[in-house]
């Protein structure tokens, strides 16, 4: 078989804990996001549209919704003869088995799987962003500078610099220092997650820091300082496109509204996000419903009103409901007269009639959650930034 | 091993929708927001375990080979069987049913499936064929034609076969819906026929040239013929006025039901990966179907939208049919409209036809 130039590792394990309910259920690369989509359709849907047609993703927490969402790859064009995406779960091997202990020790337990591929690179990616970026772009600087790592790289708001890995560079990009997430950061050249690796550098140092007791086997905490400090080409790679940690409430909900007022471009035609498609009939607006900047999707029926939204699959507004400042999953139904503002509300919901949730006059910093499979009573009352439990686990 | 095979008839000589069929072959007709015709049968043949597939192809079938390509988006790319699109002979063939089933005989001798379902390309149902195959096999009929109970006014079906049923339901008389009027067994142009007991037919001595008239009115009392009902949403698209009737017949809500999951039984498609519906500011939307990736700025009532439709601020569209990527300008007044792919109506354009005659306008033309 003819060697591949570069493979993807895409970490996708993260419990993602600040997202509370909407991952008691499902891994955060497996949440709903942007009518349509999971927050994993963006990195995949990059990996196929940057001509990268390995793709091994780490999965480790609640990885059954995950799985099966990525299946044989076939909705990303990633079900390939050779190649294609796969599915990395921990696994118990002769020696024993355990969890992922970190991202480094993630993609140490699946050397196996490099191996195999025998790429020359290894691109390592994080499945929980929302961005659209081409990688071979960034690949084939990699390969001009003749780099054992290069770090892609965005700009961000100072005073957000410390939630983030932040480095320094000289005027060839060369990095020349790396610090993750300083609480006095010297610059905002943040880290997007993105890495790309000479194999060879990779697994040498992957080896070398699982021996390492101390290290707590993360790329950011551990390797790429690691390898600083060693003397490794290192060269960042400036990325300037839409690009969105959606790790908190706040986040995952700004960046859904990010699609109304034209922050992120989903109908590019050179540069889909693909996701996977239920067969359902295009979305319906009745008599008297009332649809204002906001994404709708196919199984859709709204008969009330939505201002300011993002609906996905199957979701039902009945007569008189007002849906504002609200992301709504797939499967969910908004009774009659129900007010839903400024929440977050998860699939396969039932608000009841006349149920209030969230206040109109709350804002980002307030989301009401409402968890998978919840039932709102009728004419309940939700306070705004509460959350409500979804389903009850089978004892 | 599989119960049946499935035929399709991509097109038939009398089924002809204008300018809609000037470019493609009538199963490729687009319908319903961002479906194709064949999308239908190839469903209810999938959901219904049939997953050897023959589709017969008449002429100008290039957009329908684009459309199903290897069959995967209805689980009909199989190693065994599958989907397969038989193109006519050179030009010797004609464009009946029965032509169509002398020039794919190769698939029925070269398979061995006992029944074969066969059943136009522009049947829009949700039809459950195993519980049909499984009257078939009880009543050991020859032929079993799927028919639905509809009143007839002497001239609202054509083309079409009314069957007298005897209590047995097997069928004692065969005639022409035009003929018939009140409440009648009609027709659906789907059948079930054993795959030997077809085959003989087709290969018998007698001068056979229409599987209607020479085989199920002309030999009803020979054969065993017996009627299935399906009582489900049934279309049945033979002209401009049907298409647009049928379409709008969609904004019922339980019709749409009906058509659109059956017991857990959707309907596939081509997926094109198009961005969700944008609902902008200033719009207006009542009554109507608007596919992914339309842009909607400006008002839209009663009305269906395929993929990709933009609608421009300060537009108006009643009463109207777009297909995949249309464009309305500003301030255009659009009313009775079928519009085909690509079609663009720049701004203040004013354009209206009638529920009885709606005005057709071209793939790819600029108004």
């Amino acid at each position: 078989m003819k060697k591949k130039l570069c493979v993807a590792m895409l970490l996708a394990g993260g419990q993602g804990t600040r997202l509370y309910v909407l991952t008691s259920k499902v891994a955060k690369p497996a949440v709903s996001f942007g009518s349509k989509y999971r927050i994993i359709d963006f990195t995949l849907s990059n990996c196929a549209n940057s001509g990268i047609t390995t793709v091994g993703v780490l999965t480790q927490y609640q990885p059954l919704i995950l799985n099966e969402y990525i299946g044989g790859g076939e909705p990303w064009d990633l079900d390939r003869a050779y190649g294609g995406v796969h599915v990395l779960p921990p696994y118990q091997a002769k020696k024993g088995g355990e969890w992922y202990k970190g991202t480094a020790n993630a993609i140490y337990q699946n050397l196996h799987f490099l191996d195999m591929y025998d790429s020359e690179h290894v691109l390592i990616l994080s499945g929980d962003h929302i961005y659209k970026m081409d990688y071979s772009e960034m690949l084939r600087e990699h390969i001009r500078t003749k780099a054992d790592c290069t770090i892609a790289v965005i700009d961000v708001p100072r005073e957000e610099a410390s939630r983030f890995g932040i480095m320094d560079f000289d005027e060839t990009h060369r990095i020349t220092s790396f610090e993750e997430k300083p609480p006095q950061p010297k610059s905002n050249h943040a880290s997007m997650g993105v890495y790309v690796f000479r194999k060879e550098a990779l697994i040498k140092e992957l080896i070398l820091d699982e021996k390492d007791e101390l290290s707590s086997n993360d790329f950011g905490k551990n390797i790429i300082p690691n390898m600083l400090a060693k003397g490794y080409n290192m060269f960042a790679y400036q990325f300037s496109g839409y690009w969105k940690d959606v790790g908190t409430v706040s986040s995952l909900w700004e960046a859904n509204m990010d699609l109304l007022n034209g922050g992120l471009d989903l109908s590019d035609k050179g540069f889909k996000i693909y996701s996977r498609n239920e067969a359902l009939p295009p979305c319906f607006v009745g008599e008297g419903g009332e649809v204002i900047n906001s994404l709708v999707t196919s199984g859709c029926e709204i008969y009330g009103t939505v201002i300011n939204s993002v609906l996905s699959e199957k979701v039902t507004v009945a007569k008189g409901a007002v849906v504002d400042n609200c992301v709504i999953m797939r499967g969910t139904i908004v009774g009659e007269n129900a007010q839903l503002s400024y929440a977050i509300v998860d699939e396969d919901v039932t608000i009841g009639d006349g149920a209030a949730v969230g206040d109109e006059n709350s804002g980002k910093d307030k989301i009401t959650l409402v968890g998978r499979g919840a039932e709102v009573e009728c004419g309940a009352t939700i306070e705004a930034g509460s959350i409500v439990d979804g389903e009850v686990e089978h004892e | 091993m599989n119960r049946a095979l499935g035929i399709i008839f991509g097109a038939v000589g009398e089924k002809q929708l204008g300018f809609l069929t000037a470019g493609r072959t009538l199963a490729s007709v687009p319908f319903g927001g961002r479906y194709r015709l064949i999308d239908f049968t190839l469903s209810n043949m999938s959901n219904s375990g049939i997953y050897n597939v023959g589709v017969i192809a008449l002429n100008n079938y290039q957009s329908l080979l684009r459309h199903v390509g290897s069959g995967k988006s209805w689980d009909l790319s199989r190693k065994n069987g599958g989907l397969r699109i038989f193109p006519p002979r050179g030009d010797s063939q004609g464009n009946t049913r029965w032509d169509a089933l002398k020039s794919s005989m190769h698939f029925l001798t070269n398979n061995d499936e006992r029944y074969v379902v066969l059943a136009d390309g522009d049947c829009v149902c949700n039809i459950d064929f195993s519980a049909a195959l499984d009257f078939h096999e009880e009543s050991m009929a020859d032929i079993t034609v799927i028919y639905r109970k509809k009143a007839l006014t002497g001239g609202n079906e054509k083309n079409k076969l009314c069957f007298t049923l005897d209590s047995s339901g097997e069928v004692v008389e065969a005639i022409k819906s035009e003929k018939a009027i009140g409440t009648q067994n009609v027709g659906t142009y789907m059948y079930i026929m054993g795959r030997e007991f077809l085959l003989s037919l087709l290969n018998g001595e007698e001068d056979i040239r229409s599987l209607e008239r020479d085989v199920i009115c002309r030999r009803t009392k020979e054969f065993r013929i017996f009627g299935y009902e399906y009582d489900g949403y049934f279309a049945s698209i033979d002209s401009v006025q049907n298409y647009y009737h049928h379409s709008m017949e969609l904004l019922d809500r339980s019709k749409c039901a009906q058509l659109f999951d059956n017991n857990g039984a959707n309907i596939y498609t081509k997926v094109r990966d198009s961005a969700p519906c944008h609902f902008a500011t200033g719009c207006a939307v009542s009554n109507s179907i608007i596919a992914d990736g339309c842009v909607v700025k400006g008002v839209v009532e009663n009305s269906i939208l395929f993929r990709g439709v933009r609608i421009e601020e300060g537009a108006v569209v009643k009463n109207s049919i777009l297909f995949q990527d249309t464009y309305v300008g500003e301030g255009t007044l659009l009313n009775c409209v079928i519009t085909d792919k690509n079609a663009q109506i720049l701004e203040n354009r004013m354009l209206s036809g009638h529920p009885t005659n709606p005005y057709v306008i071209g793939k790819n033309i600029i108004i």
